[in-house]
């Protein structure tokens, strides 16, 4: 199956935004195991660029997030939170393969690897 | 040492900026390695040549950029990871960190000590890519660059800013016209800066030539750059980029530097290897189509600069491998075809016991003359051309004994040129001392010393002159043409010295 064709049941497997569970019984019983890992592939690829991560240290910390804004700089795209409370506190974004750190450990780390730097 | 009070004061920074901007980074998926190349999902804002860091603190090069992967060259072992692992990207490119502190050290490509002395000092980060100086930043080769190889300084002088190949077979002495070309610089009252970079080779031989260029005071404005045969080939193909990255640092600062490349065969071979398993077209031999550029783009960044962009310069002398002498193999002819001159070693001559074994009619070098100073280019103007008569004399004489007395001349002075060009490994020799010998040999001065006591007969009358006739050592220390009179002086007490000897 060439690459267009695995895109073309990627699309067919969404209803709306939603992933369709019936068609994706369908599309994943008539192909080959190799067509099936590229078929995955393309499915996580799809999730990726039509969501966007939000980890935060605490479910608290929602309500600190100015979530019109965040739907602002990300339209079209759906918000998923998760929790991470080695954050300590900020918020980290992953937007496809983009990471935005807003946070005091990613921060920290980063001085630390300026100072090794400097310092060695 | 670090400065508590620093540290604290760059934690305070950091926190005051935390809440100002946030920290981007392009994070990619491990896919799969396959020997040393990992494939890497993800990283859409990757270029080529950056360099990224992999979840265990490994670090990578990006080499191919795919529609929907990136390839990335392991520049360590990278046991640890596996795929999902993630990748990060630094937003620099590959670099190397250049500084003084580089002088007497032996590093690998990424700048890391092998020599298991300290850490190397934080200086400037060179980058491993750069586009050579243009032609306004230039100006012609014209200093020398003194070998202290007599058949060198007279016959294929080399400039500074000069590319000049040294190739040969295995086991001919190519490294060793190197090594001595790097001793031999301790005799500049500034030492040009020099940098080894062994490529491909063994641990041993790496030692070995460092330990030499301890021992005989070199290192101490030497910089050995090693990527063994049991480093990773991308290593290997950093390896020259590295080096000359640090020379650029020495040459931005105006210094003078010598680069020798031992030797691009490998490098062609660590780059072929990178090439096949990222799946690029495989051409002639096997090498990718950009094998050519591999090689032009790392020799043109050799340079002499011109005053108004500091007058430093970088000379390369590559070396590389042929097998059973064929010089028309694809790597030896684009390495001839980039590099302004070749020194050609032959194993004939090696096996007849000429060391160094040059073959005279096919070294050449195209640019050095201009940088050969008067006094060496005034006696040495008639030696490549009394040895090319003898080589042909030589092979005729063979078929027949009835030879007239000019012939019989031509040949006895070609083999004493011969003689004297030999020169032991390690004893590289200052400029006075090499025109003594060459000006003693043209001018008849040695037809009548026995063949056998030849090197004995030199090395007692350098000593001899430099004793007692030190103003003829100072007046060659010039470089300036012979005069009659100096011409005189060397006669007189060649003949002075000679009849002490023959008694």
């Amino acid at each position: 199956m060439t690459k267009k064709q695995i895109d073309k049941l990627t699309l067919a497997s969404y209803k709306g935004n939603k992933l369709n569970i019936k068609k994706i019984y369908k599309i994943t019983s008539g192909i080959s195991r190799r067509d099936l890992k590229m078929y995955i592939y393309a499915l996580k690829n799809w999730e990726r660029k039509h969501n966007v991560e939000i980890i935060i240290p605490d479910e608290k910390y929602k309500r600190n997030l100015n979530l019109a804004m965040i739907k602002r700089i990300f339209p079209e795209k759906e918000i998923k939170y998760s929790i991470d409370s080695t954050l300590t506190t900020g918020v980290k974004i992953i937007n496809q393969d983009m990471v935005y750190d807003f946070n005091l450990k990613d921060t920290l780390e980063d001085i630390v690897e300026h100072i090794r730097a400097q310092y060695d | 040492m670090i400065d508590s009070s620093k540290i604290i004061e760059k934690l305070e920074k950091g926190l005051m900026t935390f809440s100002e901007e946030p920290r981007m980074q392009s994070v990619g998926k491990i896919e799969k390695n396959t020997d040393g190349i990992i494939v890497v999902s993800g990283l859409y804002k990757a270029q080529m040549g950056e360099e990224v860091i992999f979840e265990d603190g490994t670090q990578g090069m990006v080499l191919n950029l795919d529609e929907d992967y990136v390839s990335v060259a392991l520049l360590s072992g990278g046991e640890s990871l596996r795929e999902g692992a993630t990748v990060k990207t630094t937003g620099r490119m590959i670099s190397i960190n250049a500084s003084a502190d580089l002088l007497g050290r032996i590093i690998n490509p990424l700048g890391e000590p092998l020599d298991g002395k300290a850490k190397i000092k934080q200086g400037e980060q060179m980058p491993i890519e750069k586009i050579a100086a243009g032609v306004v930043e230039r100006e012609p080769v014209n200093t020398p660059l003194k070998t202290g190889i007599k058949a060198i300084d007279a016959m294929i002088p080399i400039g500074r800013g000069q590319r000049e190949l040294i190739i040969g077979d295995r086991g001919l002495g190519k490294t060793a016209i190197a090594v001595d070309t790097i001793i031999n610089q301790k005799q500049n009252k500034k030492p040009v800066i020099c940098i080894y970079v062994a490529i491909g080779q063994k641990q041993s031989s790496i030692a070995q030539v460092a330990d030499k260029l301890q021992e005989l005071g070199a290192m101490g404005y030497s910089i050995v750059v090693a990527a063994g045969a049991s480093d990773p080939a991308s290593l290997q193909y950093l390896a020259p980029y590295a080096g000359t990255a640090i020379a650029e640092y020495f040459l931005k600062k105006g210094e003078d530097v010598l680069i020798v490349y031992d030797d691009l065969t490998k490098h062609a071979w660590a780059y072929r290897q990178i090439s096949l398993v990222l799946r690029r077209p495989a051409g002639r031999e096997a090498y990718p189509g950009d094998i050519f550029y591999l090689h032009s783009r790392l020799l043109e960044r050799a340079v002499k600069l011109n005053s108004k962009n500091g007058g430093g310069s970088i000379t390369a002398l590559p070396i590389i491998e042929t097998q059973a002498n064929d010089i028309s193999a694809y790597i030896p002819t684009n390495v001839i075809s980039i590099t302004d001159g070749q020194i050609y070693l032959q194993s004939d001559l090696f096996n007849s016991g000429i060391r160094p074994a040059i073959n005279v009619g096919n070294s050449v070098s195209r640019v050095g003359g201009s940088a050969q100073t008067g006094a060496m280019k005034s006696v040495a103007g008639k030696t490549r051309l009394e040895l090319a008569q003898y080589a042909e004399l030589a092979a005729f004489a063979q078929f027949g004994s009835d030879l007239d007395a000019a012939t019989l001349a031509q040949l006895e002075r070609g083999k004493r040129t011969t003689e004297i060009l030999k020169q032991p490994q390690y004893k590289p020799l200052p400029e006075p001392l090499e025109i003594l010998s060459i000006f003693a040999v043209t001018n008849g001065l040695l037809d009548d010393v026995p063949l056998e006591d030849f090197h004995k007969f030199e090395q007692e009358c350098h000593a001899y002159i430099t004793k007692n006739y030190k103003k003829i050592i100072e007046e060659l220390s010039t470089g300036q043409k012979i005069t009659e009179a100096v011409g005189k002086e060397i006669k007189e007490a060649t003949e002075k010295f000679k009849k002490t000897f023959l008694v």
